[in-house]
């Protein structure tokens, strides 16, 4: 078990405009749970597939350990990776795939066999040892791609969306397997996922992509709570944040025909850049209902009630006129939820919301962490 | 099982039709065969390219005279074809055999018409004598010839000969001998020499032997080993071969050594000879070789004042016998007049003399056949050897069982040629190939 | 030709029609039965042309063949096993089915060893190195066996030393100063038999590498990657997870061309014609009927050869009803 560094490490394919990762700066600390997440083409399972020595890198340096492992061949790197569609060998029986790696290096037959059955137990795969893939469900091929890597107790296990081909329901379940096998094992992990529940709630720390770009790189709880950049906050949490591009004035943000107060530090870190225009964002939860006359009036135009929640779709209109509105979202009381084109007047709590750099798209507000290089200027709205 | 589907109820149609269509069929062909009395008649032969023009031009201008209809069947597999047609009652009418061989099976099958008494045979007189007793079969007459081919002949080139000392024809197997070495001891090959002819590779080895078997012994003897009445490894036919390794392959005697004429064609060995230095000086091969595909065109266009000829010489001057070969005309429509009328013509006097033999393609078995008629003197001096031979014998490999003819006799002399074994071992080989 | 025409029209037309109607009367008759049985005959009658069909053109003649030989070389009289006993005891014949056991044991593992390497490397090439090169090495499969004869006639042919050699070998060969060599002739170790197999091999390979490059293409990456992980070598990725993952295409080529291997004729024909120990099974068969016209041995050799086959066939009628049962 090791840490696994990657240094400005980029990945370009032959023929491509821009590197697919670009100057990637990433420290995975031993024995820590990493959910590298984003949109398709946004670098992740490039970088993951360049950590695996899949891809060349083309620049920088990537470690694992204390060791180089940059132009190292995969065999030399001492990982174990499970592919989306597994990659299982579909010649071979259980036993066999999950024991591949151990005969190639020439383990004795017996230990192999151990250890195949130990992992077997683990991942209750035991009775299925001798059948062929073919032979097994979605489910039980996806703990054969599990059990192949965890025969081999690597370095570090690489896992390339490996819950994309499971059902719903079955997803769900083994995430919190893989997450309470990766606990127990202690191995340090780099998960690749697009979808960002897995993100959150697998991760010790996420990471995430956007056009070979890293984004942010933190635990889900401050991704959450403290988005660095309106990318960020847009992509993490679901129902996504409320995102509304607001025109400024002296002291706050105009919305519906009012001010919305911000704090001094963050209107002068707007002014900064001369801007009249923000972004501002709030989580659907970061509001609460107040009588007409206070708040801002919001048009409520679609509600979903899931039970224990309700979300009000809507929108709240901006000094811009009514084009640019976009619908918003509200948690509402699911036992008292708002009917459908009724106005309702919402506050929004002053420590849940943010304020984007309208030319950056960095927060600003509250204790935004300072701006790194690279691609932070990049950053926009999603 | 059911069928299922309108698919596979049409395949099966299909099938049935393709299969029904395939019955149809048979009806076509000639009418060949017994008892067929019409004024149609077909008739089957294996001879090729000008050969056959000239002579379908010959059969057709006496046809038209006669007022009959001749079917030409042109058959490169001819002795298979003869047998299945012959055995699916489906014979032509008349067939020119290329081979005796089968010629003398089918005749003594009784597939044969008896030509005793199609034929003049007063006239017959006029053929040469061992060509017509090639086409008897326990003493009847059952094929006649009706074209030669002529293997006991040496050519040489003309112009450089004299200098190395070919300045008349070897009279004697001995002077043939006397006359190698002495061209030998000049520091050029006497001989040219190639038996390679494709999947028929080692046939011109086989005429060697027999040419040197009809010279050394007589046709007599000849026959008789041909018709296996002794044995093929008779001691007499060791002495041939060891005859052959003498004047033949001995080292210095042939162009390229012996090991290159198993690889070497048949039919260009010769070009050697008009290189200039030859490199060789005498090649003893069928007349067919000095036609386009054998000698270099140059030489063809000049043939007279290029190339000579000699004949392969007896035992004794007095002795001139001749290997050959040629075409046998027999007649499997036993009552068919015009069959009856055409193998007349073609053993006739006529027979060739408009346009045939100028074609040069064709020489005609009758020794009294008028050899100006040929378009070169080099021709009409193979004819006129063939017509003064004192003995003439068919190809004896066309005769012997296709086992020994076509099989081991061209494989045993080719592997001896080439070194493998021995004489002794290829002529016991082919012995115990003889089928019993 | 007009005649030829106007018959073939008819035979076509009278041959549907014939189908026709042939399977109207055999559906009438069937509908003469009583309803159940109707249902229960009728497939039976269906099937009945084309099961006569097959009997007629080939268990008959398979069965007149076995009958031939046990018969004597005319098919006039019956020898028992002579036909066998005399060929196997032949030298000749000895040496016929040693060669044809060495191109049975050589060429189809030839084949699938040069398609293979060949398939690999072009799929390592760009795709238009991969297209030209693949187009090359499959255009032998166009061309007749006699064809390749001609052609690879110029690659042994020999001439007499001091003349040019038109031999691409030879030509070789003595530019380095040997003297002009009968490749053909080189019975030693059977190198003649080697130089023929070549040319089925290089008429064969194109097809090997096509099937075979399909079936590599099909190779999922990620498996190819999971082995490179797993540690292994290229080469253990070869054998180890693509050679098993192509298996089926892999017999498949292996017995079409075991088959014509069985087959070949044309090659040894056209090219030596048995001479110089290189005779096979097929030109055996062919020399035994057509030039020594011997009903027996020639019947006894097909039988021979079909006995061969047999177990050859058996095999890839399991084979393919085990893939069938897969899929």
């Amino acid at each position: 078990m090791a840490a696994i560094t990657y240094d400005r490490a980029t990945v370009q394919y032959p023929g491509a405009e821009r590197p697919s990762v670009n100057a990637l700066d990433l420290e995975i600390a031993d024995g820590e749970f990493l959910v590298l997440v984003g949109p398709s083409g946004c670098g992740k399972s490039t970088s993951l597939r360049a950590l695996a020595g899949l891809e060349a890198v083309a620049d920088g340096t990537i470690r694992i350990g204390d060791k180089d492992v940059t132009h190292l061949p995969p065999k030399e790197r001492d990982i174990a990776m499970v592919f989306q569609n597994y990659a299982l060998y579909p010649h071979m029986t259980v036993a066999d795939n999950m024991g591949f790696a151990l005969k190639i290096s020439g383990m004795k037959k017996e230990e192999t066999r151990k250890r195949v059955e130990d992992a077997a137990k683990i991942l209750d795969l035991t009775e299925y040892l001798d059948r062929k893939p073919k032979a097994l469900s979605g489910g039980q091929r996806q703990r054969v791609a599990m059990g192949r890597a965890i025969v081999r107790s690597p370095q570090a296990f690489l896992m390339d969306e490996p819950l994309s081909n499971l059902d719903a329901k079955l997803r769900v379940q083994t995430r919190t397997e893989i997450a309470a096998l990766q606990r127990r094992l202690g191995t340090t992990t780099v998960y690749v996922t697009h979808d960002q529940v897995e993100a959150m709630t697998m991760g010790d720390r996420v990471c995430v992509l956007k056009d070979g770009y890293l984004m942010q790189v933190d635990t889900p709880r401050n991704l959450y709570d403290k988005p660095d950049n309106v990318f960020v906050a847009g992509f993490i949490g679901s129902p996504a944040m409320n995102l509304i591009d607001v025109d400024l004035d002296g002291d706050g943000a105009v919305l519906g025909g009012r001010s919305f107060p911000l704090p001094r530090a963050t209107m002068a870190a707007l002014a900064e850049d001369g801007s009249k225009t923000a972004t501002l964002g709030f989580r659907p939860e970061g509001v609460r209902l107040v009588g007409e006359g206070e708040g801002f009036p919001f048009e409520v135009v679609v509600v979903e009630e899931l039970g224990s929640d309700a979300y009000a779709y809507g929108t709240m209109h901006t000094s811009r006129g009514t084009e640019g509105d976009k619908l918003l979202t509200l948690r509402v009381d699911a036992r008292k939820p708002p009917m459908k084109g009724e106005i309702i007047h919402i506050q929004i709590n002053p420590d849940e919301a943010h304020a984007f750099s309208a030319s950056t798209g960095r927060r600003v507000s509250g204790d935004a962490a300072p701006a790194p290089g690279g691609g932070a200027t990049r950053v926009s709205q999603a | 099982m059911r069928i299922r589907s309108s698919f596979a109820a049409s395949a099966a149609l299909g099938a049935v039709a393709v299969l029904t269509t395939g019955c149809l069929s048979s009806g076509g062909g000639g009418g060949g065969g017994n008892a067929n009395t019409s004024k149609n008649i077909e008739i089957m032969y294996a001879f090729t390219t000008d050969q056959e023009s000239g002579f379908k031009d010959e059969v057709n201008a006496w046809a038209k005279d006669n007022n009959v209809t001749v079917k030409f069947t042109q058959s490169g597999d001819f002795n298979s074809l003869i047998n299945t047609r012959v055995q699916g009652n489906d014979a032509p009418d008349v067939a020119l055999f290329p081979q005796p061989g089968i010629m003398k099976d089918m005749a003594a099958q009784g597939e044969l018409a008896d030509l005793s008494s199609v034929v003049d045979q007063g006239d017959l007189d006029k053929l040469i004598q061992g060509a017509l007793d090639t086409g008897m079969v326990d003493g009847k007459q059952y094929a006649i010839p009706m074209s030669i081919n002529v293997k006991s002949i040496v050519f040489y080139p003309k112009k450089a000969a004299a200098a190395a000392g070919l300045t008349a024809p070897p009279q004697t197997l001995d002077e043939l001998q006397s006359l190698s070495t002495k061209i030998a001891s000049t520091g050029t090959t006497p001989w040219c020499f190639g038996i390679e002819s494709g999947p028929a590779t080692g046939w011109p080895a086989t005429d060697w032997v027999e040419n040197l078997m009809v010279s050394n012994y007589g046709a007599d003897v000849y026959n008789q080993w041909v018709a296996h009445e002794i044995p093929f490894n008779d001691p007499r036919v060791l002495d041939v071969l060891n005859q052959i390794d003498k004047l033949l392959l001995a080292d210095g005697q042939v162009n390229g050594g012996r090991k290159s004429i198993s690889g070497n064609n048949f039919g260009t060995a010769a070009n050697a000879m008009f290189d200039n230095p030859p490199g060789c000086y005498m090649y003893r091969q069928g007349n067919f070789v000095a036609k386009a595909g054998g000698f270099p065109d140059a030489v063809l266009a000049d043939l007279d004042n290029t190339v000579g000829v000699f004949p392969m010489p007896g035992k004794t001057a007095a002795e001139k016998p001749v290997l050959g070969g040629g075409d046998l005309a027999g007649i499997f429509s036993k009552d068919n007049e015009s069959a009856k009328k055409l193998v007349q013509f073609l053993a006739s006097k006529d027979y060739g003399t408009k346009g045939y033999a100028e074609t040069g393609a064709w020489i005609s078995p009758r020794t009294d056949f008028d050899t100006s008629l040929y378009p070169t003197e080099l021709l009409g001096s193979i004819a006129k050897i063939a017509y003064e031979s004192t003995a003439f014998v068919f190809d004896g490999s066309d005769q012997m069982p296709g086992e020994v003819g076509s099989g081991t006799f061209w494989s045993e002399m080719t592997s001896w040629i080439s070194g493998e074994e021995d004489a002794k071992t290829a002529l016991d080989n082919i012995e115990n190939s003889w089928p019993a | 030709m007009t005649i030829k025409i106007l018959n073939a029209i008819i035979a076509v037309v009278g041959g549907v029609l014939g189908a026709i109607v042939l399977y109207w009367l055999l559906n009438k008759l069937a509908e003469l039965l009583p309803g159940r049985w109707e249902d229960r005959v009728k497939p039976y009658l269906f099937l009945l042309p084309a099961v006569a069909a097959i009997s007629l053109y080939l268990i008959y003649p398979a069965i007149q063949t076995l009958i031939y030989s046990f018969a004597n070389k005319n098919s006039t009289a019956f020898v028992g096993f002579d036909n066998y006993t005399s060929l196997l005891k032949s030298q000749n014949f000895q040496n016929t089915l040693f060669n044809t056991l060495l191109w049975i044991i050589i060429v189809p593992a030839a084949v699938i060893v040069v398609g293979l390497l060949i398939a690999t490397l072009a799929d390592r090439l760009g795709p238009r190195g991969e297209k030209l090169s693949k187009t090359l090495i499959f255009l032998p499969m166009a061309i007749g066996a006699v064809s390749a004869g001609a052609i690879w006639k110029f690659v042994y042919a020999v001439r007499p030393p001091g003349q040019n050699q038109i031999g691409l070998f030879n030509g070789i060969f003595t530019g380095l100063g040997g003297d002009p060599v009968n490749w053909l002739q080189l019975s030693t170790l059977r190198f003649n038999s080697l130089l023929l197999m070549v040319m089925l091999l290089w008429m064969q390979a194109g097809f090997a590498m096509v099937l075979l490059s399909a079936a590599i293409k099909g190779v999922p990456t990620e498996t190819l990657e999971a082995a490179r992980l797993d540690g292994a070598a290229e080469g253990t990725i070869f054998f180890r997870i693509v050679v098993p993952q192509i298996r089926t295409t892999l017999i498949t080529v292996f017995i079409t061309v075991l088959i014509g291997v069985l087959k070949t004729f044309d090659i040894v024909y056209v090219m030596t014609n048995g001479r110089s120990k290189t005779n096979v099974i097929a030109v055996d068969f062919f020399n035994q009927l057509f030039t020594n016209r011997n009903n027996g041995n020639a019947a006894a050799i097909v039988v021979m050869l079909l006995i061969i086959m047999i177990p050859v066939l058996v095999f890839q009628v399991r084979q393919f009803r085990a893939e069938e049962a897969a899929r």
